[in-house]
């Protein structure tokens, strides 16, 4: 079966072809910002072409988007209407009340996704425990609904108190929005557990992008199905598994960090071969860079975060800031620094660079396409980094002249600057905004970054990566093959995951243990359901149950495994004794005496499937390169001549820098102080 | 400046950076740790405490994002701990400490030292401080307005190792735990804080084994270098002058009698002097604070109105002084009862920031909710066993010049969260009614104050008791610069029945089954004429049900159509004139109460 990834980013589309004897084809293509579909049709089109094959031979693409997360962060959702239990219209703006800094009477509350004015009130009430308190007021509800309607919510959330105990009103009262409204988002389906604000505020968000990402999935499946390519659409989710394009228009706020997760997918992917367990995952595109942790081969997981809050935060106690999303995803830090970042003079003088970008469209000065701005890339290739006439072997022509121009006429000029001076200065202050998003996820969290290897990726990454390095005195980079196209082929290292949770606050001694037993099978048969529509039978899909425990009220819990079988008396005391131990590892502490809670239940679906993981030794293909050329490395050492070369000409044994290892989608840049060799798989080891 | 600092220690600038970053990472972990671990609402979901890592004299280093005041007045805690037991530390000790005249803050405030050993010598400790549900004394929750001696309020702790080398001390367990009303939450509570501590004692280990002993602790020095010379530049900045302010606490629960606190703040060169010498006499109720604690609410306040980012360590304390003499409100002379000083901090607070007001207008922020209030529910649940709610209720800021004051957001001192209302319906017998914002209760002004909070419960357990702390209502938040105050508090029994008023301080009051208690809590100030605040954020205001119609027409002489919100421009005109006609518009009095 083929396999394609798909992956979009602000700049560029990228497409790789996976074939089962390891044969990799790959696509780069300018982003097509008015229909973002149209580009991967295109890419597809064209690996399809060199293959010499038919659209029917495409098994299955695995696409990453950062649709979803873009209309947020643009403010480019839906116009949501709230429907909440009365008396509490509040809770989405109230929020926890808690402040994300300290010290500062100047903050700023992020203005919540719905205003008060959509945010209306429906009489009923569920208790705790599920039971009905006060009946539902359909007529209400209608008369809310419609009042949303004229208000022109073209998406409604609903989130009435305790529905994870009982969702009977949430049902109703979503049926009756159904009728009404195109797009409706139920607490009880988005997120069944205990705590109202951040059950709402999940809610809400999954409303805000469903018609956004509904459209553009409808779209693409259109553009697929009319060229011809009948295979399933999967999507990258935020915590690195994949499922199919129908759940994640169902449930878009699972895929908010879709675009992110993919490139550290890659890095671990990619640590892994290369034996190494530490590794920083340092991803620079057009837009932006983004930095992850993978410690001890494990992938760093947040259960919940904000998005649209500016600067990840490094602590997690920080919360208030953007808007909380309560599902699992990969942490990520971004900041708003990459190629397409404009260099710009500001008030007092200083140069700046980003946020922001010229994108695509028009693009850096160099690609003549109507950019007039100097970016991150113009100072690249005025410092001769770039080759001089062309990027992505030789797709895309650069016109170094209109790059001279810009530097010249924005940065060098205002500040008097040699051309060479300035250039480097707009490439220093990428690096100095860059390291912040390592920082984050390394420095704040405690982590020495010197412990670590970075692994450079995304179309800019390996030609800032020694700089940023030295930044931070990491002295170990791995550049991994094709990394303008890692993102993408880290779609296709994922599996098939689907996670279910079920809210059931009870004590574990007391808990109705067939009640549970209920619980879980309900959960796994709409897990073979789910997975069943997607293709894959009963038993190919590997089922585990876990159960969230905590003494008596505590706030968070431990997740403990359960077996793989009906639930029968004994486990009481198994379980107790296992969580007991797991507290005592944790905490450095067990009560004993003090009674244990089951907070919720939760099971994970995985599809077994025969399929082609990424073999790196065949992405090493010859790749036409540039002559040697010269290139500027800072006053310190001055204008070089530089060796070029291609990724097979590299050595295993080191060579001294300066060095410059151009491939179809991308330019490593080892300064001087550096050296580079070619280890296994092809990787480029750089060390100093 | 960065350089210099560490040039002074010789360690080069990127450890000292990734020193900093990591010693505040460790203290953030062992904050972590606590919430995650810890069982009274309070501390889970509250957040009422905190985490810290001290050097070995005492001096605090690194503070978690929790309560400020309380990190604070870490310094004052440990060091007399120190002197009566430096001697005898060692590794494995665990050291608790609540008695506020003995460097505590109040009694349900256990601080937790645990000395950090490296090959024999001290070199730093780990720290932390939470607010306990119950520490025994005269009623649930220990705390009660109406307290006139330390005695009444449960269990004074002195310094004494709870863990001495590793082993608990289990017959001064058993002591505390008998004298306490929900004791499984107590040692749960503990042992969360010790967890936490311990694990700072693991970091700051790693720490020493990857940089070396002697620059940890240079490096820790040099921070406290660095932030006392950052601070006192951005006082050098500050204009110099002697700048006076006075609010007030309604009472304190006991007495009738307002309660002054009147601040002489002088500014020069590059010190601060805050004399709070003329403010009231120590009460008789449970306001009276510690003077540890009114010096940590002044280093707050400095913070808050300095630009620049630096480590809010003990460096940073040393040009700030703070005078308050003994037997006063804001220095409590023994035996006096301090468990609700928390009240009395939020207007050292509130007067504070009035001060710097007229140093720093273009920094300035109207007066806040006034601080947290506090609800404690108590009675059996329906297996007869007892139980005990309490929490906290927070915020709204003051406008600031250029701003908006926030709609809900956490006092600035007290950093507190809420607790979910799912949470509380689920652990406790209580319904949550309502929870949100008042109408109309915003100070107004050109840039309006954040909103009132109504939080409004229906107590399901049979019988109980209530107790509330609550204040500003009599003294409204004040506005600045021709805003008005925010709105009042109140308390309400019943509001859709009989309606009974409570008092701001309601003492163990007894409550039954189905009886609806209402808290509203105050809002903040608005800053500059009300005349001149924008008419679309007015309209916008009355879309989102935040202004009334009549609101709009009578506080900020905007007048539109009660359904399709159209301005009435000539009727808006008309209003506005006379507004400003009524008053002198280039000189608005400093503030408004």
């Amino acid at each position: 079966m083929i396999r394609v990834g798909a992956d979009i980013g602000g700049t560029f589309t990228d497409i790789v072809w996976l074939a089962p004897d390891g044969g990799f084809r790959a696509a780069k293509l300018l982003s097509t910002p008015d229909d973002f579909g149209r580009a991967i049709l295109d890419g597809l089109r064209d690996v399809l072409a060199r293959a010499g094959a038919s659209p029917e031979i495409v098994g299955e693409i695995v696409h990453g988007t950062t649709v979803a997360t873009n209309a947020i962060l643009e403010q480019k959702g839906a116009r949501v209407g709230l429907l909440t239990t009365k008396g509490f219209r509040d809770v989405l703006e109230i929020r926890r009340v808690r402040l994300p800094v300290l010290y500062d009477i100047q903050w700023r509350k992020p203005d919540p996704l719905v205003r008060r004015e959509r945010r209306l009130e429906v009489d009923e009430r569920i208790g705790p425990d599920g039971e009905m308190r006060r009946p539902l007021d359909v007529a209400g509800a209608r008369e809310a609904i419609a009042q949303l309607k004229a208000l022109g919510c073209e998406s409604i959330a609903v989130c009435f108190l305790h529905s994870y105990a009982n969702a009977e009103h949430e049902r109703v009262v979503g049926e009756l929005a159904a009728r009404e409204l195109p797009f409706v988002s139920l607490s009880c389906d988005v997120l069944p557990e205990l705590k109202e604000y951040e059950r709402t505020a999940t809610t809400v968000v999954d409303a805000y992008v469903k018609p956004v990402v509904g459209r553009y999935l409808g779209g693409l499946r259109a553009h697929l199905d009319a060229a011809g390519v009948r295979a399933p659409l999967l999507v990258m989710q935020s915590n690195g598994g994949i499922f199919s394009d129908r759940a994640a228009a169902d449930s878009p706020v699972r895929i908010i960090e879709s675009g992110p997760a993919a490139g550290v997918i890659a890095a671990a992917a990619a640590g892994r071969a290369a034996g190494l367990d530490n590794v920083i995952s340092f991803d620079m595109g057009g837009t932006t860079a983004k930095a992850s942790i993978v410690e001890r081969g494990a992938l760093t997981l947040a259960s919940e975060y904000e998005v649209g809050g500016g600067m990840h935060q490094g602590s997690r106690l920080i919360k208030g800031s953007g808007h909380l999303i309560r599902v699992p995803a990969i942490d990520v830090a971004e900041v708003g620094a990459g190629g397409g970042s404009v260099a710009w003079i500001d008030a007092g003088g200083v140069l700046r660079v980003g946020p922001d970008s010229a994108g695509a469209v028009p693009g850096p000065a160099c690609y003549a396409r109507g950019g007039e701005q100097p970016t991150v890339t113009d100072a690249n290739l005025v410092l001769g980094y770039l080759n001089p006439g062309y990027l992505i072997g030789g797709d895309l022509r650069l016109d170094a002249s209109r790059a001279e121009r810009a530097l010249a006429k924005h940065v060098a000029g205002p500040l008097g600057l040699e051309l060479l001076e300035a250039a480097h200065g707009v490439h220093r202050i990428a690096n100095a905004a860059m390291q912040r998003a390592i920082r984050s996820v390394s420095i704040e969290r405690g982590r020495d970054p010197r412990d670590f290897t970075l692994i450079a990726f995304g179309g800019s990454g390996p030609g800032h990566a020694a700089g940023l390095a030295e930044v931070l005195d990491i002295s170990r980079i791995l550049v991994p093959p094709h990394p303008g196209l890692f993102s993408a082929i880290g779609l296709l290292a994922s599996d098939i995951e689907r996670l279910y949770t079920h809210s059931l606050l009870r004590e574990l001694g007391r808990a109705d243990l067939g009640a549970a037993e209920g619980v879980l099978r309900d959960m796994e048969a709409r897990a073979l359901a789910d997975l069943g529509a997607e293709g894959f039978a009963a038993g190919s899909v590997a089922l585990e149950r876990f159960a969230d425990l905590r003494y008596r009220r505590q706030i968070s819990e431990l997740l403990l495994p359960l077996p793989a079988r009906a639930l029968e008396e004994p486990d009481r005391v198994r379980l107790a004794q296992r969580f007991h131990n797991e507290h005592a590892t944790t905490y450095g502490y067990a009560m004993h005496d003090e009674r244990i809670e089951i907070v919720s239940l939760k099971v994970k679906a995985r599809a077994l499937r025969e399929t082609t993981s990424p073999a790196w030794d065949c992405m090493n293909g010859a790749a036409k390169t540039g002559a040697d050329r010269t290139a500027y490395f800072g006053r310190e050492h001055g204008l070089l001549a530089v060796r070029v070369l291609g990724r097979a000409a590299l050595g295993e044994q080191p060579t001294p820098g300066p060095l410059i290892v151009e491939e179809y989608d991308s330019t490593t840049v080892v300064p001087p102080g550096w050296s580079a060799r070619r280890g296994a798989h092809g990787f480029i080891h750089i060390e100093r | 400046m960065r350089r210099d600092a560490t040039a002074m220690a010789g360690i080069d600038p990127i450890t000292f950076e990734v020193l900093r970053t990591a010693l505040d990472a460790v203290a953030d972990e062992m904050a972590y740790t606590i919430v995650r671990s810890a069982r009274s609402t309070m501390i889970k979901d509250c957040m009422d405490y905190s985490a810290s890592l001290c050097t070995a004299q005492g001096d605090l280093i690194a503070q978690a994002v929790n309560i400020p005041v309380m990190m604070c007045s870490t310094p004052d805690a440990l060091q007399p701990t120190i002197a009566k037991l430096g001697p005898t530390l060692a590794p494995g000790d665990c050291i608790i400490l609540s008695d506020p005249y003995e460097g505590g803050s109040h009694l349900p405030d256990i601080f937790m030292f645990v000395p950090i050993f490296w090959q024999e010598r001290l070199v730093a400790f780990a720290s932390t401080c939470a607010h306990h549900a119950d520490v025994g004394g005269m009623v649930p929750g220990s705390g009660s307005s109406d307290a006139t001696e330390i005695f009444q309020e449960g269990l004074r702790i002195p310094s004494v190792k709870l863990y001495e080398r590793g082993r608990p001390n289990g017959a001064l367990y058993e002591l505390i735990l008998r004298n306490v009303r929900f004791p499984t939450m107590l040692r749960g509570d503990l042992e969360a804080q010790r967890a936490a501590c311990l694990i700072g004692e693991r970091e700051v280990h790693r720490l020493i084994e990857r940089y070396g002993v002697d620059t940890v602790t240079n490096g820790m020095t040099a921070l406290l270098d660095y932030a006392e010379r950052i601070v006192r530049e951005e006082i050098r900045a500050m204009p110099d002058g002697i700048y006076e302010f006075t609010d007030y606490v309604d009472e304190d629960g006991m007495d009738p009698d307002p309660i002054p606190i009147r601040l002489r703040l002088e500014i020069r060169g590059d010190r601060v002097i805050a004399d709070f010498s003329a403010s009231a006499k120590q009460v008789r109720g449970s306001i009276n604070c510690s003077l540890s604690v009114t010096k940590a609410s002044t280093y707050t306040a400095v913070k808050c109105f300095c630009r620049q980012p630096f480590p809010p360590n003990s460096g940073f304390f040393r040009p700030i002084e703070v005078i308050a003499p003994e037997g006063s409100l804001l220095n409590v002379a023994f035996p006096g009862a301090t468990f609700m000083r928390g009240l009395t901090i939020y207007r050292i607070n509130n007067v504070l920031f009035g001060a710097l007001a007229q140093a720093l207008p273009e920094r300035a922020i109207a007066a806040d909710e006034g601080g947290t209030s506090i609800v404690v529910m108590e009675g059996r649940d329906a297996e007869r066993e007892r139980f005990l709610y309490m929490e906290t209720i927070s915020g709204a800021w003051g406008a600031r010049a250029g701003a908006d004051g926030i709609d809900c957001a956490s006092n600035v001192t007290g950093l507190q969260s809420n607790t979910p209302v799912e949470v509380l319906e689920t652990e406790y017998p209580i319904e949550m009614v309502q929870y949100g914002f008042v109408p109309d209760s915003g100070g107004p002004g050109r840039y309006r104050g954040g909103m009132s909070l109504l939080r409004e419960y229906r107590f399901l357990a049979e019988s109980g008791t209530l107790q509330i702390r609550a204040d500003r209502v009599r003294f409204a938040p004040y506005g600045l610069y021709g805003g008005r105050p925010g709105g009042r508090s109140a308390n309400w029994l019943d509001p859709d029945g009989a309606n009974a008023r409570l008092d701001s301080k309601v003492k163990n009051r007894p409550i039954a089954r189905g009886e609806v208690v209402r808290h509203i809590l105050a809002g903040g100030g608005g800053y500059g004429w009300t005349f001149e605040r924008d008419v679309a954020a007015v309209v916008e205001d009355v879309r989102d049900g935040k202004v009334s119609v009549d609101g709009a027409r009578r506080d900020y002489g905007v007048a539109l159509d009660p359904t399709t919100f159209a301005v009435d421009e000539r009727e808006t005109a008309r209003l506005r004139a006379a507004m400003r006609a009524a008053v002198d518009p280039a000189n608005p009095p400093l503030f408004t109460r």
